[in-house]
């Protein structure tokens, strides 16, 4: 298996668009080619991550670039529709199959609260959703509840999570919410479902984000930028693990311990971390679930201010879902590009200084990627 | 509502009032809700049927101020995680005051209107409420 690398990387700050997401998608593509030193002619293959934005939508995005003729793959796969792109990316390049690959992730979202997008479920499932058991802020509401109950944890630190990631947002140029909250602003916000208040729920919204991946062994002929190597990248989806109930920390778990493997490392060594935080909840599971400390230890993790800017291990630098915004076809490749910002040192303001290892942490309903970058 | 006719996979009534119907793997004899044709612990294709106890412990609840878009029913409301002493978590609408709620509460089954206030027949929703 060859070693893979990312040399390009760019993403249009997420919101709401006014343009077609179609030539938005493009041009952040010709944005991530640039980056990468690499003409599109060049590309062997593409891949569009993308929910449920229409027919061969990849092509369409791509092809004013040039018809080509190459491989387009679209990739469904919720909010970690991305970053499974670029495990399937790394497959073909690492087999030798493809040299240069872009990824494309595009995304037009409408407003309120996600559902399971299905669009005939299974009947059962049916009788459960006119109950109205389904919705995603009220299974994590119940998370969170729960871990409060187990651990201690409290509202005053799930709003922290929030306060946090707006803080680190309100530095990022790339963010949708580009301002701070008070942790006062946080909790009256709108209730959601308790104890998650609005501002503790990933915004709806707009978003393009794009890679260029190579082959380690070429990349010298496009880019003069350190090159940020995929050390692990592993893709997990529901185990059966019966006092699990909704699944997301056993198959977190799962993609995790894979990721460290093959990369060799383990928590202790990671520099910067962008991990799933759809919810201010996640976020605090996630610290335990990703070993960055012992179960449970969530909570006081945010108290110590650990996973702030200057803290022991920096977490979600770029504002996270929460701030940077969660266009689910987007939002994995926005989590990788703040990583190779960080990992070359262009993450401006955000910077943690000398950061070599990265992680990301990306999580949809029933399916869990995690990467491990390094420089 | 839509949907609702599929109600009786999910629940019976016997003598002693409603009951969850609850997949039994023959092969490992993991018990599950909803029942589905393959175990989702060994994927063994042999499941039997098998009532479950109406009564467990709350493990977590919430209440739901922003509806998801098939719901129908009146808005705030109640759900929860429901632990039976067979271990299997069941989702529900739980019937109580919120103030009354706390995790390990025993609850016990029972069937009605999903919305009661509303007049006519079905459809019908099963919850759980304070035992």
């Amino acid at each position: 298996m060859r070693d893979v690398v990312i040399i390009g990387a760019a993403m249009k700050r997420f919101g709401k668009y006014e343009r077609s997401i179609i030539e938005m998608g493009g041009e952040c593509s010709l944005d991530a080619l640039k980056d990468a030193g690499v003409e599109w002619k060049n590309v062997d293959a593409a891949y569009c991550s993308h929910v449920m934005m229409g027919v061969t939508v990849g092509q369409s995005v791509l092809l004013p670039l040039g018809p080509t003729g190459i491989p387009i793959f679209n990739v469904d796969n919720g909010c970690a529709g991305g970053t499974t792109a670029m495990i399937l990316a790394r497959q073909a390049i690492g087999a030798a199959i493809h040299d240069v690959v872009l990824i494309v992730g595009i995304q037009k979202m409408g407003k309120g609260v996600l559902g399971p997008e299905i669009l005939d479920s299974p009947e059962a499932e049916k009788v459960q959703r006119t109950m109205g058991l389904l919705s995603l802020p009220s299974k994590y509401a119940m998370i969170a509840r729960r871990h409060m109950e187990e651990h201690g944890t409290t509202k005053e630190q799930l709003a922290q999570v929030s306060v946090k990631n707006h803080r680190h947002g309100a530095l990022n140029p790339y963010s949708q919410h580009q301002r701070e909250l008070s942790q006062e602003e946080v909790l009256s916000s709108r209730m959601i479902a308790d104890p998650l208040t609005l501002y503790q729920c990933a915004p709806t919204g707009d978003g393009v984000a794009a890679l260029v991946l190579c082959a380690e062994e070429v990349a010298a002929r496009y880019s003069d930028k350190p090159l940020v190597k995929m050390a692990g990248a592993a893709l997990s989806s529901q185990v059966y693990v019966p006092d699990d109930p909704t699944g997301i920390h056993a198959f977190t778990t799962k993609a995790v311990n894979q990721a460290y493997e093959m990369a060799g490392c383990g928590p202790e060594d990671l520099d910067v971390v962008e991990l799933h935080d759809c919810f201010s909840i996640a976020e605090i599971c996630h610290y335990e679930n990703l070993g960055l400390c012992a179960k449970g230890e969530g909570g006081r993790l945010i108290d110590e201010g650990a996973t702030q800017l200057n803290g022991r291990i920096p977490v979600n630098t770029s504002g996270g879902l929460l701030s940077r915004g969660d266009p689910t076809g987007a939002t994995g490749l926005a989590q990788v590009v703040e990583i190779v910002w960080q990992l070359r040192g262009q993450a401006g303001k955000r910077q943690v200084p000398g950061a070599k290892v990265g992680l990301t942490h990306n999580l949809t309903g029933l399916a869990c990627s995690v990467q491990i970058l390094t420089r | 509502m839509k949907g609702t006719e599929g109600l009786s996979l999910l629940v019976g009534q016997d003598e002693e009032g409603p009951f969850l119907i609850g997949g039994k793997c023959a092969s490992c004899e993991a018990i599950f809700f909803p029942k589905q044709p393959i175990c989702p612990r060994c994927t063994d294709r042999q499941i039997g049927e098998t009532r479950l106890s109406r009564r467990g412990r709350l493990y977590t609840y919430t209440e739901v101020h922003q509806a998801p878009p098939d719901y129908e029913g009146p808005v705030p409301y109640l759900i929860g995680r429901v632990v039976l002493p067979e271990g299997v978590f069941v989702l529900a609408q739980l019937k109580a005051r919120k103030e009354d709620l706390r995790i390990n509460l025993e609850m016990e089954l029972l069937v009605e209107r999903a919305d009661p206030e509303q007049t006519g027949g079905p459809p019908i929703s099963y919850k759980f409420r304070p035992a």
